[in-house]
């Protein structure tokens, strides 16, 4: 499914944020993706829901080389992965409804099926009041649910989160864990990148613990952050 | 559901005077054409001319009968093929034509009046003043063929000249066009560059968001196209009227052929198109330069 080899990642000309990264990710594999503000998480999600590329070392994902593909073979692969934004990165104009739909009508699906189709999901998130209001009258975990609506409304076999119930209440947060992991028992690979021990002491899943550019991997029930390096702060944005 | 526009490129404002300027090219082009066109017209009626048409004069001689000369000269053209016609000009039709400068009858009555013959010739035969000239000097020595062709040849020259200014301004203003549309085009993707990669990161080809910009250009093309079209058509309406009125045929000959209005019908979707596909480059373009 997904495959680091020696991977390194710079912005522009500034220093490695990552570096000689090497994992592996089995097709219907669960996985939290954790390490301290500013260890190189978002950089590795850029990475793997293909906003950036690499720049060393290759990156194999649904068995194709994509640190060299051309961009037009990356789109069928972007269709594919399922992003929930640490920042949302809703359409502010666009309403819930609208912003839900996103992927589904950038894909070509008909318009009769996927208005029944957001419709239930959003109400299943518990916006069902909310459904044709614009993210800015939207509170935050409003906004957050939106996001990950989108981000799994066109049943993506990857699923990457960054922070998905940071701002989201104890109850609403483990009801949209609960999705991820039913997604994942239909065959998704889910790898959700968070901070929040309690979560993952609660949904025990292998981890890639990422400290100061590098990464390994716990197996679960391991506690993370008992091994970590100190604090970090040479990547760019989590 | 209705058509949703991801991108709000009509809150960007490099864009909203390009109606205006797309009416000002229109305006410009629509007299281009209309220049361009009557010129084509007026050139190529008096080429027609010259090469259709030439005067013999016999020059006035006091020891001569002039009446038998006009008429050995005429007979002698409509001998020569390729002649259409050979008439001469009635010698009332001559002294009332110099009646403007020498007054009364009784003055123009006593002028010594050269006699002049209209010769109109079949242009597919491809006959040259100068074998005419030849062959009329073989029976009326004291004939003179005027040749239209060597006047006319500057005003042709002058008139090419003009048309083909009309065409570098159809071209500057299509140029200008697509310089004006590149710039809109890369503000517009600057201020949504956010939106861009969202729609980038959930799956969209870059075709989907260049349709985008395309629409969103189109409609501010025909939003200018129109009115400017519609001034243009106007304008070049009102010049030929008043080029009508002048009674000098080199400027009553101008006159906008049905070429010229097709062209004018067509410059609006022409131009239109160059915006698309300019638009459509400059996206493309850009967006290849992202990951």
């Amino acid at each position: 499914m997904v495959r680091f080899q020696n991977v390194g990642m710079r912005y522009a000309n500034g220093p490695e944020v990552l570096r000689d990264i090497s994992f592996e990710l089995a097709p219907g594999s669960f996985h939290f993706l954790t390490g301290r503000t500013g260890a190189g998480k978002t950089s590795m999600l850029k990475l793997m829901s293909l906003s950036h590329r690499p720049s060393r070392g290759l990156v194999t994902m649904f068995d194709q080389d994509v640190s060299r593909a051309a961009r037009a073979d990356l789109v069928a692969l972007r269709r594919r992965i399922g992003v929930v934004f640490q920042d949302f990165r809703l359409l502010d104009h666009l309403s819930a409804v609208d912003n839900v739909a996103l992927p589904l009508r950038i894909a070509g699906a008909p318009a009769n099926q996927i208005g029944a189709h957001v419709r239930e999901l959003l109400s299943w998130v518990g916006l069902e009041d909310r459904m044709d209001a614009r993210p800015p009258t939207l509170s935050g975990g409003e906004q957050q649910r939106v996001a990950i609506a989108r981000a799994v409304i066109a049943r993506p076999k990857l699923l990457l989160a960054d922070e998905p119930t940071g701002n989201i209440d104890t109850t609403m947060g483990h009801r949209l864990m609960r999705l991820f992991v039913e997604l994942n028992k239909i065959g998704t690979t889910v790898v959700i990148a968070t901070h929040d021990e309690s979560l993952i002491a609660r949904f025990p899943n292998p981890l890639l613990v990422i400290s100061q550019g590098e990464l390994r991997t716990v197996p679960a029930g391991v506690p993370a952050f008992a091994e970590a390096a100190p604090a970090d702060g040479d990547a760019g944005n989590g | 559901m209705a058509r949703v526009h991801e991108l709000r490129l009509e809150r960007d404002g490099s864009a909203r005077t390009l109606p205006y300027l797309i009416a000002v090219m229109l305006f410009l082009a629509a007299l281009a054409i209309a220049g361009a066109s009557s010129l084509h017209g007026a050139v190529g009626g008096w080429q027609a001319t010259a090469e259709s048409q030439l005067t013999v004069e016999i020059a006035h001689r006091a020891d001569a009968d002039m009446a038998a000369l006009e008429a050995a000269a005429v007979e002698r053209l409509r001998q020569i093929p390729g002649v259409a016609t050979a008439t001469a000009l009635p010698e009332a039709e001559l002294r009332r034509l110099v009646s403007p400068w020498f007054g009364d009858d009784e003055v123009t009555a006593k002028l010594p009046l050269p006699r002049l013959i209209d010769v109109r010739l079949d242009a597919a035969a491809g006959l040259d003043p100068e074998t005419i000239a030849a062959r009329l000097a073989e029976t009326v020595p004291e004939a003179h063929v005027e040749d239209f062709r060597p006047w006319m040849a500057p005003l042709v020259r002058f008139a090419r000249a003009m048309q083909l200014v009309a065409l570098s301004v159809f071209l500057l203003i299509a140029g200008a066009t697509a310089t004006i549309v590149v710039f809109a085009t890369r503000a517009g993707l600057a201020s949504q560059s956010a939106v861009i990669e969202v729609l980038h990161l959930v799956g969209a080809h870059d075709a989907y968001v260049a349709r985008q910009f395309e629409r969103h250009f189109l409609r501010l093309t025909i939003a200018g196209a129109v009115p400017g079209l519609v001034l243009g058509v106007a304008a070049a309406l009102a010049l030929q009227g008043l080029a009508a009125q002048v009674d000098i045929p080199l400027v009553s000959g101008f006159h906008i052929g049905v070429a010229g209005w097709i062209a004018m019908a067509l410059a609006g979707p022409a131009l239109a198109l160059l915006v698309v596909a300019t638009t459509r480059y400059t996206v493309i373009s850009a967006l290849r330069r992202m990951m």
